[in-house]
């Protein structure tokens, strides 16, 4: 056999190969598959009671925003006011033409919050978003501080595994069992306006008392029926210090309104 | 040399697509697009560098001057070798090293082109305990129905690429038609909405609004009002925004409905199941040092094994490859572990390639050896 048709039969297959290759990403318009899902253990499950759970993507965090460090919140892309009740959200319910079929549906498919709260003064709340039912921001600009209030389902994690996570958060070196639960049993426990035991976790103390720079947290968790709310305040030492009072006064506000 | 070739020497163009001027300054090009890719990706990103310096027939530095790009140097090269294999091999045994190798380097451009066009990337993110047979695509999203909520769905899913306003998708399998009414590429979700306008959507969003879309198009998140019918007596006009988590529900008669517009989802051959997320620190900081997700691989075929995913471990399963790609922690210090999915058709090619250019190389050398031997 000659070698040049063996080239020439080789060539043909290298440029077929390289045609039938470039369609193999053209995609059908319609597909159908079937779609498996393992749902994780009860108790580990991170649906947020009330709200809904985006998953962080970690490429938009904000470079050198101290609150990047500290919130581990998923990026929150609905703008809509996903925790409020129509009237809240200035919605008007359908009128006229809409059929009740559809109005039934649509009053359904709204999420209603079970929490109401007052913002303390020269606090803003930033509203609803990702896993948050609201996050509040000091008016102050040049110390700020970020808090975020959340609903977990179930106890979400509990007391001890909360503060070790906060305190590895704000670079705190989680002490061992003994000095942890002295801390924990020394933090101030106050009563919600409905008369829910609250937690408030002040880990200001367990930093250097000259260190006003260094990243900050006081956090709350209050025990609602099935369900646990954190509330969580990020800052400076400094401003978390300053702001003590606001963040107290906002968890002692938090009502449940049991539906 | 046979006439054909003799023939083909004579015609300029191909002459001149076989010299070897070309190959050596592709080559260089290679080398200047491949440094400053790497460069660039540092503070661009991985996305847009590869779709400058890589994916790109030109583009322009300095706000004007054209450069080729990596896509037009690889396609010239492809040509230039072709050429040289059709008019400058020369095709005698003694020359089969040589031929062989050239055509192994062929292979490598065939083996470039369907990994180019036939790789899906995508990525699956799991809680610890939880499992699932789909990855999520990047930046292309679908509108999915489904009939029920348990561990299987069946579900039926269109492109939303070709989304535009009168576009019809038919879903007979649940006796639902949708319409687009409207479609935005990329677009903004709001809680107030037109007066006495009824559309149905399970997280109170009212109106949607086009924005511009960003560069980086996984930024992008798109909406849209569809119209349902055959859900009722009536049509529905439902609001879906692709940033909401849960789908919306649609009911007829006993049976409901999902509808969801949602990253374009692609089947797996196997479920995956997160068992456990670990995460090392650097002592006293937040810095991690490693990643590690053990994973359980479930296949039809009921088999089960475990597989130890960390950052340069990935899992492979046929053409499918899963590296450990991010984590999440929620507020309750939950894990979430986010894996990378490639899917490559031909995966195998470049093997074959190498493979190739080595047996090549070696029938070569032996040549050459044997050939040194005789004459002395």
């Amino acid at each position: 056999m000659r070698l040049d048709y063996g080239v020439y039969i080789s060539l043909a297959v290298v440029l077929s190969g390289a045609l039938a290759g470039g369609g193999c990403d053209r995609r059908p318009a319609k597909r159908v598959y079937t779609e498996v899902h393992v749902s994780p253990p009860a108790e580990t499950q991170a649906r947020p009671a009330f709200s809904e759970a985006r998953q962080r993507r970690p490429a938009q965090m904000t470079a050198g925003d101290p609150h990047a460090l500290l919130s581990d919140m998923p990026m929150d892309e609905i703008h809509a006011g996903l925790g409020g009740t129509p009237q809240s959200m200035g919605m008007s319910m359908p009128q006229g033409a809409a059929g009740d079929q559809t109005r039934q549906m649509l009053e359904a498919s709204v999420t209603r919050p079970p929490l109401s709260w007052e913002t303390p003064q020269g606090w803003q709340d930033q509203g609803a978003g990702g896993m948050r039912l609201a996050t509040f921001r000091s008016a102050d600009t040049s110390d700020p501080v970020e808090c975020a209030l959340i609903s977990l389902a179930g106890d979400a994690g509990g007391l001890e595994s909360n503060a070790a996570r906060w305190m590895q958060q704000v670079n705190i070196v989680v002490p061992e069992a003994p000095a942890m639960g002295k801390f924990l049993a020394a933090q101030e426990k106050i009563k919600t306006q409905d008369g829910f035991d609250a937690t408030i976790l002040d880990l200001t103390p367990l930093q250097p008392t000259d260190d006003l720079e260094s990243p900050s947290m006081a956090a709350a968790i209050i025990v609602l029926p099935d369900m646990t709310v954190f509330v969580k305040m990020t800052g400076s030492r400094g401003a978390v210090l300053k702001n003590k009072d606001k963040f107290e006064s906002l968890c002692r506000s938090i009502r449940f309104n049991e539906k | 040399m046979n006439d054909f070739r003799k023939k083909l020497q004579r015609y300029p163009v191909i002459k001149f697509c076989a010299s070897m001027n070309i190959t050596l300054v592709c080559l260089v090009l290679l080398f200047i697009l491949t440094l400053w890719g790497t460069i660039d990706q540092a503070r661009n990103g991985l996305f847009l560098a590869q779709e400058r310096f890589f994916n790109s027939f030109f583009f322009t530095f300095g706000g004007f001057i054209p450069f080729p790009g990596a896509r037009l140097v690889l396609w010239i090269l492809f040509i230039n070798l072709v050429c040289a294999a059709v008019v400058r091999l020369v095709y005698r045994w003694a020359q089969s090293g040589i031929i062989v190798t050239h055509f192994g380097l062929l292979f490598f451009f065939v083996a470039a082109f369907v990994t180019f066009h036939g790789t899906q990337e995508s990525n699956i993110t799991l809680m610890e305990g939880e499992g699932a047979n789909v990855s999520s695509a990047y930046h292309d999203w679908e509108l999915a129905v489904w009939h029920s909520e348990g561990k299987e769905r069946n579900v039926a899913a269109y492109d939303a690429r070709e989304f535009q306003p009168g576009k019809k998708m038919d879903f007979p399998e649940y006796g639902l038609y949708v319409g687009v009414v409207d479609y935005h590429p990329n677009s903004e979700a709001y809680g107030e909405g037109q007066e006495g306008v009824t559309v149905l959507n399970a997280s109170g969003i009212r109106s949607l609004k086009p924005v511009s879309l960003y560069k980086e198009p996984e930024r992008n998140i798109p909406g849209g009002i569809f119209l349902v019918k055959g859900a009722g007596p009536q049509d529905v006009r439902v609001l879906l925004y692709g940033g909401e988590a849960n789908p919306t529900e649609i009911r007829t008669g006993d049976s409901l409905y999902y509808i969801h517009l949602r990253r374009q989802k692609f089947p797996l051959p196997f479920v995956v199941r997160l068992k456990d997320f670990m995460m090392e620190f650097h002592p006293n900081t937040q810095i991690a040092r490693s990643y590690k997700s053990l994973v359980e691989v479930m296949t039809p075929d009921g088999a089960s094994r475990e597989v130890l995913i960390s950052m340069n471990q990935p899992l492979r399963h046929k053409n499918f490859t899963l590296y450990q790609s991010s984590y999440s922690v929620d507020e309750a210090g939950r894990e979430s572990s986010t894996l990378a999915v490639v899917r490559n058709a031909g995966r195998l090619l470049p093997y074959w390639a190498s493979f190739i250019t080595f047996a090549g190389l070696t029938v070569h050398l032996l040549i050459t050896a044997f050939k040194a031997k005789l004459k002395h």
